[in-house]
């Protein structure tokens, strides 16, 4: 019974709601990625160290955003 | 970029020691780590039926709280970047940076400081040197601190240096 649980749950959930997370969340990245790209550049001490950062940073986004697509697809492919 | 005045150059930065960042930064990495353990500890002892369908689905939602914890660093590297002291040849220009959107900036003539000191408490301060620096100006009796920074002891020889050098 409790093995179930965990495979009914994914069962109720429409991949639309998936997408619709997804879209929640990159909306708010999009807008902290803004506020953070904007005062790395403005208030910096030194150029080297904000473009080192602002790629680590979005390197980060980019993989995650694409592990969380991937995953949806695949999820959606399969329900 | 802080604008300088002519002849103004900057001899170094004060800044929180790496261990402030590195604390938060192992508080970041157990929330990261933590949604995966529960599912492990969960599917042991509770048999949970993981099927292809089931593990994109929690990978799609692990995904999403790596993206907020992800923010949450760059957030807290920022407030971390961003608060120092700028000690040039002729002042030392003080920014607090609170969060992100709350920002002091003050500026103290090196001329008018009149005493410095560290407060260094604790083994791990001792050890790791990190210690509070105050500088005192003349007349106003108007401290400037700043916590938890970084070779404290050095900061303040440099300090005095440029001090001494300006009489």
């Amino acid at each position: 019974m409790e093995g179930q649980v965990f495979s009914m749950m994914t069962e109720l959930v429409s991949p639309l709601f998936l997408w619709a997370g997804f879209l929640l969340v990159a909306f708010f990245t999009a807008i902290a990625s803004l506020i953070l790209l904007y005062h790395w550049y403005r208030f910096n001490t030194s150029r080297q160290m904000v473009i080192t950062a602002g790629i680590v940073y979005l390197s980060g986004v980019i993989v995650l955003n694409l592990i969380i697509i991937i995953s949806i697809i695949i999820f959606t492919v399969t329900s | 970029m802080i604008k300088l005045e002519p002849n103004e150059e900057i001899i170094t930065f004060v800044r929180k020691h790496w261990f402030v960042m590195f604390s938060e930064g192992v508080i970041l990495m157990f929330m990261a780590i933590l949604p995966p353990i529960l599912i492990l500890i969960a599917n042991t002892y509770l048999k949970l039926n993981i099927t292809t369908e089931a593990f994109f689905f929690a990978l799609s939602l692990y995904g999403m709280w790596l993206m907020f914890i992800w923010i949450l660093f760059f957030l807290a590297w920022t407030d971390h970047y961003l608060d120092a002291w700028i000690v040039t040849n002729k002042k030392i220009i003080n920014i607090d940076q609170r969060g992100i959107f709350n920002r002091k900036m003050t500026t103290m003539q090196l001329d008018k400081i009149q005493d410095t000191s560290i407060k260094v408490e604790g083994i791990l301060a001792t050890f790791l040197d990190i210690g509070d620096l105050v500088v005192q100006t003349a007349g106003q009796n108007v401290k400037i601190i700043f916590k938890s920074a970084s070779q404290p002891y050095q900061k303040k020889e440099i300090i005095n240096n440029i001090q001494n050098q300006q009489i």
